[in-house]
């Protein structure tokens, strides 16, 4: 892989703009691994050990913002990000690896994937593995033309259930309410996840963190009252 | 598309508009079925509703949207005829279901020894590329080319189809338990899926490590299925713990498998392979005591200038059905070493029975991933851009 040279700083997104759909169903280039035994973690996390696997997805983590936090709250446990754009999940190895240069020891929890999450999921993880999985401001896709594209559907539902320990969490966060609302609707229409209360949602250390995307442009924190978020359990 | 399949005692053959039912040892026609010319005149309605309450039918691919929008078109200038896509008996014999294209519809006949009668017309919401009842006969299962399942009550008509559950790519295979538990599918991003039944929102496994399209599967005893892939292998699985127990190599993709038992704990498989003349290969497969399965490559067979679509045992004998210039042909193999009893003049017969169908052979290379590469530009470009930053 072609690298920054990493005595420098951070890597400018200016390089790793990317136009902001692509299509998720259509083939792609993509290398993955026939099973989840032949994945090399060793790749993504240089200090891993033999009994340490992840447990955190980000999907669709954009140009990896709440990854790095979800790295620094967590820092015994392995959180990927998951990215379908070729520039930008570069970006976000880049700068991983950036991160990683400029303060020694730190940031080797977190790895960036380049990869279809609507396809691959079960390639990468077993069954049961991950612990949360985060839906941050995922594409709208608003043409109903275009709802297929979306990351939250009944089929999809499934496949996150069966890569998620019973217990587990999925967070979603959105600006766009009716997406909100029907992510809403097809969680709770799934019989393997039930909704936090309130009271759960408000208290979560994570949520505090949730409110602003790393997509570029919508950095301002606005107002709380223009997310929507939900969390689900897997049961 | 053409059907060839047994069940006893029938051998089932179908292709466009026609379905014969006839005895595989003298070719004699039980009983056939010719498709009605216009399915909506018989209660068909637009299949676009079905696909409604549900967004995961959504997961078809763009250009499908096109197509339809285009046939939504179509349909208020011409009826195009229905045509059959695939063909099944329930396992209790009393039913047959046809699906069709053309005007999109899952048809249901009830099964006398000398007639058909059609019972039931339901839509389908895009083409359908298997169907599966189940082992006690009540449900059908119908997959598509979207990846999606749906459930059709074969015991009450006036039930919507339930969509079950969907792969994201189409689904070449289905095989149910016959305990009913679990219902295992493959596709063709390289997986077989094993999902539970009722709770068919639960996956209960995956069974990885082919490298591309898997196009078939059966069960070799009540915990082992076997699967063949375009990836030319043939290969062993624990399907409820998702385990690969045994790979072979196969000459060519692997595109169809049947199966007959041979003796106690031994079968023979043929694969249909997808390259010319040399096109079915033949395995045996024993248990041994320590329950293990042992595969062994018997022999090829040579169908020359025949493009073989389907494949079925009947006891000792091998039926092909394949195109020649675009017409039906049907082949008869003796795999045991004896006389096929099977005559060339009663084949004609059968052959004669759709002498008037033109049937395009399927291509079969769209199966295969198209792979294109969008990352190496784009690394050669951010290598140039650092190597002029460093000069
Ligand atoms: C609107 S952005 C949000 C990014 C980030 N989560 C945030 O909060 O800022 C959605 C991201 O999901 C990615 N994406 C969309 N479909 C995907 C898929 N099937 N697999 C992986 N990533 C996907 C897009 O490329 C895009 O970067």
């Amino acid at each position: 892989m072609v690298q920054e040279p990493c005595s420098i700083s951070l890597p400018q997104k200016r390089y790793y703009r990317q136009r902001a759909h692509s299509n998720p169903i259509a083939d792609h280039c993509f290398d993955y691994p026939a099973h989840p035994d032949n994945v090399n973690w060793q790749e993504f996390y240089p200090n891993i050990t033999p009994d340490q696997h992840v447990e955190f997805a980000d999907i669709g983590c954009g140009y990896g913002g709440f990854l790095v936090t979800l790295g620094e709250m967590f820092p015994d446990r392995l959180a990927i990000g998951l990215e379908i754009r070729v520039k930008v999940s570069d970006y976000v190895m880049d700068r991983i690896k950036a991160l990683r240069t400029l303060h020694q020891g730190k940031y080797n929890n977190i790895a960036c994937l380049r990869t279809n999450a609507m396809k691959y999921l079960p390639n990468y993880f077993r069954k049961a593995q991950l612990d949360k999985m985060f839906f941050l401001y995922p594409d709208p896709h608003f043409k109903r033309a275009k709802h297929k594209w979306r990351i939250i559907n009944q089929a999809l539902l499934s496949e996150y259930a069966y890569v998620l320990r019973k217990g587990g969490l999925v967070y979603t966060m959105t600006d766009v309410e009716d997406l909100h609302n029907w992510i809403v609707q097809h969680m709770e229409k799934h019989p393997l996840y039930e909704r936090l209360t309130d009271e759960e949602e408000k208290t979560d250390p994570i949520t505090p963190k949730l409110y602003h995307s790393s997509e570029e442009g919508t950095k301002v924190v606005r107002n709380k009252g223009d997310h929507f978020l939900a969390i689900f359990r897997r049961i | 598309m053409t059907t060839l399949l047994y069940s006893d005692p029938e051998l089932v053959i179908a292709l466009n508009k026609k379905v014969i039912f006839v005895n595989p040892n003298d070719l004699q026609i039980f009983k056939e079925i010719e498709l009605p010319e216009d399915l909506y005149a018989l209660g068909l309605k637009a299949s676009n509703n079905l696909t409604e309450p549900s967004e995961l039918a959504a997961e078809k691919s763009e250009e499908k949207c096109e197509q339809s929008k285009v046939s939504k078109k179509l349909k208020h200038v011409k009826i195009e005829p229905p045509s059959i896509l695939h063909v099944k008996l329930s396992p209790d014999n009393r039913l047959c279901a046809v699906t069709t294209s053309g005007q999109k519809a899952v048809l249901l006949y009830q099964c006398r020894p000398e007639q058909a009668k059609l019972v039931s017309v339901r839509p389908l919401a895009r083409a359908s590329s298997v169907i599966t009842f189940s082992p006690d006969s009540k449900v059908l299962l119908v997959t598509d080319k979207s990846g999606d399942c749906y459930k059709y009550d074969c015991e009450n008509d006036e039930e919507e189809p339930q969509l079950l559950f969907g792969h994201f790519s189409i689904v070449y295979d289905l095989v149910w338990t016959p305990d009913s538990k679990y219902i295992v599918t493959c596709d063709r991003d390289d997986k077989i899926r094993v999902t539970n039944y009722p709770a068919t929102h639960d996956i209960h496994g995956y069974c990885l490590g082919h490298q591309e399209f898997v196009s078939a599967l059966a069960f070799l005893d009540e915990d082992t299925i076997i699967s063949v892939s375009g990836d030319k292998t043939l290969r062993l699985w624990d399907f409820k713990n998702g385990r690969e127990l045994t790979m072979l190599e196969l000459p060519a993709p692997g595109l169809r498998l049947c199966l007959r038992a041979t003796g106690e704990n031994k079968l023979e498989a043929a694969v249909l392979l997808y390259q010319p003349d040399e096109c079915i290969a033949l395995y045996e497969l024993t248990k041994s005591d320590t329950s293990k399965w042992l595969v062994k490559e018997r022999q090829i067979l040579r169908i020359p200038g025949v493009i073989v679509n389907s494949i079925c045992f009947i006891n000792k004998n091998l039926y092909a059905s394949g195109i020649v210039d675009e017409h039906f042909t049907l082949r008869v193999f003796n795999v045991d070493g004896c006389e096929s009893k099977v005559s060339g003049d009663w084949i004609k017969v059968i052959e004669e029975q759709f002498k008037t169908e033109v049937w395009k052979p399927e291509d079969v290379s769209a199966w295969f991933k198209k792979r294109f590469d969008n990352v190496s530009d784009y690394l050669e470009r951010k290598k140039r851009r650092i190597e002029e930053k460093q000069k």
